[in-house]
C-alpha cells in the first residue's frame, strides 16, 4: 500500500518537474534573442549619448504595405519633435528620410526606394556621385565618370551638400563597378550597410 | 449591411496586419493585395454600393500605409470597382478558384494602372519598373490567398452572417 503511495506521490512529483523544466527550457530560448535585443539598444543608446538632444530614437512598427515603394513606418511623429526631411540614421549607417509625419507615426522613404537620391563621397578618393534608390537591394551609384577612382570594396559616405543628409553618414559598400559599357560613366552598384527589411530601431535626426 | 461591415472590417485588419506584421516574414518578393479580394467580393456579390463603400475604405487605409503618391491608391483600388461593376454580368464566379483569378487578374490591372499613372504623371515614372517587376508575383501570390479567403467568407456566412 505504502508502495503503491509512494510511487503515485514520484509520478506526480516527476511530472511536476517535467513541467519545471519545459517552462525553463522556454525562458532560455528566449535568453539569445533578449541578448541580441540588449546589445542593439545598448549601440542605439551610445549613439544617442554621443550626440544629445539632436536625435529622436523610434521603433519601427511597420512598412509599406506595397512592394513598389520603400517606406518604413516610425512610432513617433509630431508629437515628439519629427517633421518632415529629417535624416534617419541606425548605428550602422543611413536609412533615408522622413517624407510624412503625424501626430504620432512617421513615415521613413528608405534609401532603397526608387524616388530616394543621396549626394555621397567615396571614403579617403576624391570621388562624389549620386547614390539612387532601385526598388531592390542594391542602390546604383550613377554619374561616376569612368577615370574616376572607385573599386569594389570602396566605402560610401554622405557628402552633406544634398541638404538633406548630415555630412560623413555610412552608407554602404561598393561591389560593382563595370567601366565596360557606353558612355562617359561607370555602372556602379552599392550594398548598403543597413538591412532594411530587419530594421527594428531607428534614430531620427533633428536639423 | 451587416455583411458590408463584416467584409469592410475584416478588409481592413488584414490591411493593417500586412503593413505591420508580415515585414517579418521574407515575403517582400510577392506581396499580396488583402484589400482586393474584398472589393471583388462585395462588388459581385453584395452589389455597386458595398464595393463602393469597401474600395474606398481600403483604398484609404492602404493610403494611410503606404509612401504611394498621394491619391493613387484610392483611384486604382475605385478603378478596380468601376471595372468589376462592368464585369459582374460577364464573369461568373462559381468557386473559390474563379474568385482567385478574378482576384489575380484585378491585382494585374491594378499594376496596369499604376504603370500608366506613372507615365502620365511627370516625374513618378522611376516606379515603373519597380511596379513591373513586381506585378505577376504580387498577383500569383493574391490570388493564391484569395482562395483562402473566399473560403474564409463562404465560413462566415454559413456559420453567422445568414441567420439573420
Amino acid at each position: 500500500m505504502s508502495v503503491t503511495c509512494s510511487t503515485a506521490i514520484s509520478n506526480r512529483e516527476n511530472a511536476d518537474l517535467r513541467g519545471k523544466l519545459d517552462k525553463l527550457q522556454l525562458e532560455n530560448q528566449k535568453i539569445p534573442e533578449l541578448e541580441h535585443e540588449n546589445k542593439r539598444l545598448k549601440t542605439i543608446l551610445n549613439l544617442m549619448e554621443q550626440h544629445p538632444k539632436t536625435m529622436i530614437a523610434a521603433r519601427v512598427i511597420g512598412e509599406d504595405v506595397k512592394n513598389w515603394f520603400k517606406c518604413i513606418i516610425l512610432d513617433k511623429g509630431k508629437s515628439s519633435g519629427v517633421t518632415i526631411r529629417m535624416p534617419v540614421v541606425t548605428p550602422r549607417g543611413l536609412v533615408g528620410q522622413v517624407v510624412e509625419t503625424d501626430r504620432w507615426v512617421t513615415k521613413v522613404m528608405v534609401i532603397n526606394d526608387t524616388n530616394s537620391s543621396v549626394d555621397i563621397y567615396v571614403e579617403g578618393r576624391n570621388t562624389r556621385g549620386i547614390l539612387e534608390g532601385t526598388g531592390q537591394t542594391l542602390l546604383r551609384l550613377k554619374y561616376i565618370r569612368k577615370n574616376d577612382e572607385i573599386e569594389i570594396g570602396d566605402k560610401l559616405i554622405t557628402s552633406g551638400k544634398d541638404g538633406i543628409y548630415p555630412k560623413g553618414l555610412a552608407i554602404g559598400i561598393v561591389t560593382t563597378v563595370n567601366r565596360n559599357k557606353p558612355g562617359i560613366f561607370s555602372d556602379i552598384e552599392v550594398m548598403p550597410f543597413n538591412n532594411f527589411n530587419r530594421l527594428e530601431e531607428v534614430l531620427v535626426l533633428r536639423k | 449591411m451587416i455583411r458590408v461591415i463584416v467584409y469592410l472590417i475584416l478588409g481592413l485588419i488584414l490591411t493593417m496586419f500586412e503593413a505591420t506584421f508580415i515585414n517579418y516574414l521574407p515575403i517582400d518578393f510577392f506581396k499580396p493585395d488583402l484589400g482586393i479580394p474584398f472589393i471583388i467580393y462585395t462588388t459581385f456579390f453584395l452589389g455597386p454600393e458595398a464595393g463602393l463603400i469597401t474600395s474606398i475604405f481600403i483604398g484609404l487605409t492602404q493610403e494611410i500605409v503606404s509612401s504611394s503618391p498621394s491619391g493613387s491608391l484610392l483611384f486604382t483600388k475605385v478603378s478596380i470597382f468601376i471595372i468589376s461593376v462592368f464585369m459582374r454580368n460577364k464573369i461568373f464566379i462559381d468557386s473559390k478558384y474563379s474568385f482567385s483569378f478574378v482576384c489575380s487578374g484585378a491585382v494585374l490591372v491594378e499594376s496596369f494602372l499604376f504603370f500608366a499613372l506613372t507615365f502620365l504623371a511627370r516625374g513618378e515614372s522611376r516606379d515603373a519598373f519597380n511596379v513591373a517587376f513586381y506585378s505577376i508575383p504580387n498577383a500569383i501570390f493574391t490570388g493564391f490567398l484569395s482562395i483562402f479567403l473566399f473560403s474564409l467568407i463562404g465560413f462566415l456566412n454559413v456559420r453567422y452572417l445568414n441567420r439573420q
